[in-house]
């Protein structure tokens, strides 16, 4: 099949009227587009991937660093109404995440946290205080659990034996076939791990589509 | 009326995958399409997330249940930036499984048949057959027969309703009241119709 043409025009008017459409659909969601979070306050760094239906309390409370990432449904709190009942007051407090930091899915980030540079929270903590940097946290309350030069160790050390594949061809929406499929399915049928060997940073528009 | 009756439907059903799409929902039946595997009589939560980026990997069992906002994930990012890559692996739910809402599922595990993950658990590793797994990071507490047990001694002691015209839909006003009372310091249970 010859490719179609398409006018350059039309690609930047397709461009806008989807980034209109993905704006007003997060916005029926009751979620915010990452526009309307920095024009809010939040403090953003460069290459950071926000995915969707992730939570901010108050976005100008919030400083995330360059090449940071937060997974579906990742809550960041600045606010806690827990002793308003008895004192009639709200705690309010920043939260700091720093550069090439991970944020798993479903983690919790309490108000007052500082996350130190190059931090992993793992999928589903909850993180409160101050995190050094290079840790690797999970649990609630979160525990550091290892640290990020060890993570990444075992990982390489780990990758060399593992299938590897990279992400274009290999991944939904990048047009893996289902024979492709079918062979990811068997190299890793008996419980094994296997990568995907990195894209160039995803943007926020990525994680918006 | 066949015919209006499955136009009506399809169309019901039409809307439904719409309005999920606006409220970003993840349609189970496209990532069917694109090789996830599920069993017959499968319950997914509408608010449930199915790993949309490597559905082929995923494997959920017959009459499993994944509840409402649970995670099911086959990719982890995490080692990304440290690595240079992503981690993938295979995830087997069994058979007449319970997730329960808001559990997340790592990738590489296996939650053996009939096991109970209770709510909020995150799931690290592997979950044996007929265990009750609860915390994060989810840990075995007890098996399934001795949680079914401990239910089975309370349900013959509290109260017990049918789910037709017991729950929200179709319960009067009167029997809400009674409800209520009957459950004032005790837990009752609905009994399924099947």
């Amino acid at each position: 099949v010859p490719a179609r043409r398409i006018h350059p025009s039309w690609r930047t008017a397709r461009g806008a009227i989807e980034r209109r459409i993905r704006k007003t659909l997060a916005r029926l969601r009751g979620e915010l587009h990452v526009d309307h979070l920095v024009a809010d306050g939040l403090e953003l760094g460069q290459r950071v991937f926000i995915a969707r239906g992730v939570h901010f309390d108050e976005p100008w409370l919030v400083a995330i660093g360059d090449d940071s990432g937060l997974s579906p449904g990742v809550v960041v709190l600045t606010h806690d109404d827990s002793i308003t009942p008895q004192t009639g007051l709200t705690r309010v407090a920043r939260v700091i995440i720093g550069k090439r930091v991970f944020v798993g899915a479903g983690a919790v980030i309490l108000p007052g946290a500082t996350i130190g540079d190059d931090c992993i929270v793992g999928a589903g903590a909850v993180v409160e205080g101050d995190v050094p940097p290079g840790s690797v946290l999970a649990g609630n309350p979160a525990k550091i659990v290892s640290d990020v030069k060890a993570f990444a160790m075992w990982h390489r050390a780990a990758i060399p034996q593992a299938p590897v594949w990279p992400h274009q061809g290999w991944m939904a929406g990048r047009g893996i076939t289902d024979e492709r499929k079918r062979l990811q399915r068997d190299a890793l049928a008996d419980g094994t791990a296997g990568y995907l060997s990195a894209t160039p940073p995803s943007t926020v528009e990525d994680a918006l589509q | 009326v066949n015919l209006w009756t499955a136009a009506r439907g399809r169309l019901e059903q039409l809307m439904r995958g719409a309005a999920g799409r606006v409220r970003g929902q993840v349609d189970v039946g496209r990532l069917v399409t694109q090789g996830l595997v599920l069993g017959r009589d499968v319950y997914v939560a509408a608010t449930a997330y199915i790993d949309a980026s490597q559905p082929w990997l995923i494997d959920i069992g017959d009459e499993t249940l994944i509840g409402p906002w649970a995670i099911v994930l086959a990719h982890d990012t995490s080692t990304r930036l440290h690595t240079g890559h992503t981690l993938i692996g295979r995830v087997r739910i069994g058979r007449r499984v319970y997730v329960g809402h808001g559990a997340i599922v790592m990738p590489g595990t296996t939650i053996g048949d009939e096991a109970v993950i209770a709510p909020g658990a995150v799931v690290f590793h592997d979950i044996p057959p007929r265990s009750l797994a609860m915390g994060n990071p989810a840990q075995v507490v007890c098996d399934v027969e001795t949680f079914a047990e401990r239910h089975r001694a309370a349900i013959a002691r509290d109260p017990v309703w049918p789910i037709p015209g017991w729950t929200g839909r179709g319960i009067t006003d009167d029997r809400k009241a009674l409800q209520r009372a009957a459950l004032a310091d005790r837990c009752g249970y609905l009994k399924s119709s099947a």
